[in-house]
């Protein structure tokens, strides 16, 4: 009992000291801010550049002097004020670094991404060796600019509407006959090289004169570029830089002239010509930019490289897109090598975006080669729904040219439309091609029919020695009966 | 009644008492509630220092740095650090008068302050001061950055019924920080003064 009674003092003042005294006590508090700044990004440029992050926001709303620099590059000095908060839109993010290009003889600004920038400024470049440069402004001679200075390499001028891309080019002295493209001055009678309708080669094949001559290989004259072929998918107001390969696998120095045919509008070499011995190699940059103002489309061209000798040249597909699409439509060519006189299918899929349906739409396809030639043209008009899927064929001329094409489709409602393309390769058997074939067809006939003759062989051969067989036993055991 | 019913009302009871303490073991433990009584019992068990702290609205509601829209943001004030009518801060934790010893305060943060999109403002840039008293330049507006093990934020508030330990929080905001709301938890603890937190 007492212990008991014990226990229960105990635990009941146990229970008291617990529940009613503390020795540590702690409580906590939610720490909150919501950051809404105004965020500039500008890790990549150096020298003048202003330092956006000694700015408060009321000075990044109307900033003056804006200087962006790269101190190997060149410098854009803006000398109207700038208001950063509309340039950062919704994400309040400036992106300079992503957005904003100086580079080697080059400016350029991502108006998507970057607008209202489009102010007054000036543009140096640095590093600059032409004699009398000219300066291009989206992808044309620019207008709108005055030039400043050019010494000691740096080319300075002034634009009223900053818009890139910029870049410098030498300024031509006149016409250079033999550089693939037919320019102001050159008729097919002065120049026929550049001129000519059947200029242009083919194929990346050197331009060898017929007859007893030795080809311009076999005299030491030989180049090839890398790629020979790309795709650029692309969408209005950006800019690209596609790097070509030139090499002088020949014994002999070459100087090189670069000329764009069908996409002059898009794509900017960075140099008219160069210089390039024997046995190296010459990296050229093409600059390749799509205005706002270009429609969304395929386009199709070749970059040429014609040296006096032979000229070799880089298919190039553009495939501008619009950024803001009704339709989206895949085209995906069924079979990639077809003999001339063949037939081209693809399977053509397309996806309405919009809310629309049930609503006819036409869908054109055609075929078009590099140089821009179309070919077998057929248009259909059907309903469409959410999505559509079918496959579509186009005949292939009998004499159509060996080589690469496009199986080309457009798919348009009222003045709305999009586009797709595929490649395919229209390649011909050879006569002697053709009886090899058929003598390895017949060989193979051949072989047949003899293993058939032997194996008959054998089999009679077999049945013979076993009608034989039967009688010899007969002979033994005829004896014991 | 007879012994063995006597007996059996006695354990009854004894068991409803030795109920009734376990439970208030569990009740005062988990509560972590102080005591602002005393009760004289008699046990072999003595009694440690004992005391209570509370904290102010403002506080309890949490550190509120409001929107910054502007970047680089030096020493953003949090939004009670000057708001009582003699402009002292409204962040405030009061020791009890019913303790039995002066305390200390210690004070950390969770961690980094980090958004939903996983963005994060480093913990260097939240700090704070402290002071037994407030108005427009106390505590002082040259803080300490907040860590996340526990500092002393303020020492021997008596337990009279005056103790009062005042704080006041600032954010700085680097340019270039992605927009967001950010968060984090800072935590206050009161100790026997002299004790380590």
């Amino acid at each position: 009992m007492k212990k008991e009674a014990l226990i229960f003092l105990v635990v009941f003042g146990l229970s008291f000291v617990f529940a009613m005294t503390g020795y540590v006590i702690e409580g906590s508090s939610p720490s909150l801010v919501t950051i809404n700044g105004l965020r500039v990004i500008y890790d990549t440029f150096d020298g003048s550049t202003t330092d956006f992050d000694s700015l408060n926001g009321s000075q990044l709303d109307n900033l003056s002097g804006m200087i962006l620099e790269k101190i190997s590059y060149g410098k854009v000095s803006f000398f109207e004020n700038v208001n950063l908060s509309l340039t950062g839109g919704i994400d309040r993010t400036v992106d300079f670094d992503s957005y904003f290009n100086i580079s080697d003889n080059l400016v350029y600004v991502n108006s998507g991404e970057l607008p209202w920038l489009n102010k007054t400024v000036q543009i140096s470049l640095y590093g600059i060796s032409y004699t009398n440069p000219k300066i291009i402004k989206q992808g044309v001679e620019c207008t709108d600019c005055s030039v400043v200075s050019y010494s000691g390499g740096t080319f300075v001028f002034n634009t009223t509407k900053f818009e890139g891309p910029y870049y410098l080019q030498e300024t031509s002295t006149g016409p250079t006959c033999g550089n693939g493209v037919c320019e102001d001055g050159e008729t097919s009678t002065s120049c026929p090289e550049d001129c000519s309708s059947s200029s242009g080669g083919g194929g990346g094949e050197g331009s060898e004169e017929p007859g007893e001559e030795p080809s311009p290989s076999e005299r030491g004259y030989d180049f090839y570029i890398e790629p020979d072929f790309f795709t650029v998918r692309m969408n209005g107001g950006e800019y690209f830089q596609k790097r070509i390969k030139v090499v002088n696998n020949g014994s002999k120095d070459q100087k090189i002239f670069i000329g764009v045919s069908g996409l002059n509008l898009f794509i900017f070499p960075q140099v008219e010509s160069f210089d390039l011995p024997a046995g190296q190699n010459k990296t050229v940059r093409l600059n390749i930019y799509v205005s706002d103002k270009r429609d969304p489309d395929v386009y199709v061209g070749k970059v040429i490289f014609r040296s006096s000798e032979m000229e070799k040249y880089a298919k190039v597909i553009l495939d501008v897109k619009s950024k803001s699409a009704l339709f989206d439509i895949r085209t995906n060519v069924l079979k990639k090598y077809i003999n001339p006189g063949g037939r081209a299918r693809a399977n053509v899929s397309i996806i309405n975006f919009g809310t629309l349906r049930d609503f006819d739409v036409n869908l054109e396809y055609l075929i078009v080669d590099f140089d821009n030639n179309n070919y077998t043209i057929k248009k259909e008009d059907f309903a469409m729904n959410k999505t559509y899927n079918n496959i579509f064929y186009l005949d292939v001329p009998k004499d159509m040219a060996v080589g690469d094409y496009l199986f080309y489709t457009r798919v348009s409602y009222k003045d709305v439309y999009a586009t797709s393309y595929d490649t395919f390769t229209v390649e011909k058997l050879s006569y002697y091609l053709w009886i090899i074939v058929i003598f390895i067809i017949l060989l193979i006939i051949f072989i047949i029919i003899l293993r058939i003759r032997d194996k008959e062989r054998e089999e009679k051969k077999v049945q013979k020695k076993i009608v034989k067989k039967p009688l010899i036993r007969k002979k033994v055991l005829l004896p014991r009966i | 009644m007879k012994v063995e019913e006597r007996k059996f009302v006695y354990r009854v009871f004894l068991s409803f008492v030795i109920f009734v303490s376990i439970l208030l073991i569990f009740l005062g433990g988990s509560s972590g509630s102080t005591g602002n009584a005393i009760l004289n019992v008699t046990s072999n068990v003595s009694l440690l220092n004992f005391y209570s702290i509370s904290f102010s609205e403002n506080l309890s509601s949490g550190i509120n740095f409001g929107e910054i829209l502007n970047l680089p943001a030096v020493n953003v004030n949090a939004t009670a650090n000057y708001i009582s009518s003699n402009n002292g801060t409204g962040y405030y934790i009061a020791v009890s008068g019913d303790g039995n010893v002066n305390v200390d305060f210690c004070i950390k943060a969770s961690g980094d302050l980090e958004s939903v999109a996983g963005d994060v403002l480093g913990l260097g840039n939240e700090s704070y001061s402290n002071s037994t008293y407030t108005n427009e330049t106390l505590p002082p507006p040259i803080g300490l950055s907040l860590t996340t093990s526990f500092v002393k934020s303020g020492e021997n508030i008596p337990s009279d019924g005056t103790g009062v330990n005042y704080y006041r929080f600032w954010l700085d905001v680097p340019s270039g920080q992605p927009a967001g709301a950010y968060n984090n938890t800072v935590t206050f603890k009161a100790v026997p003064t002299t004790s380590s937190c």
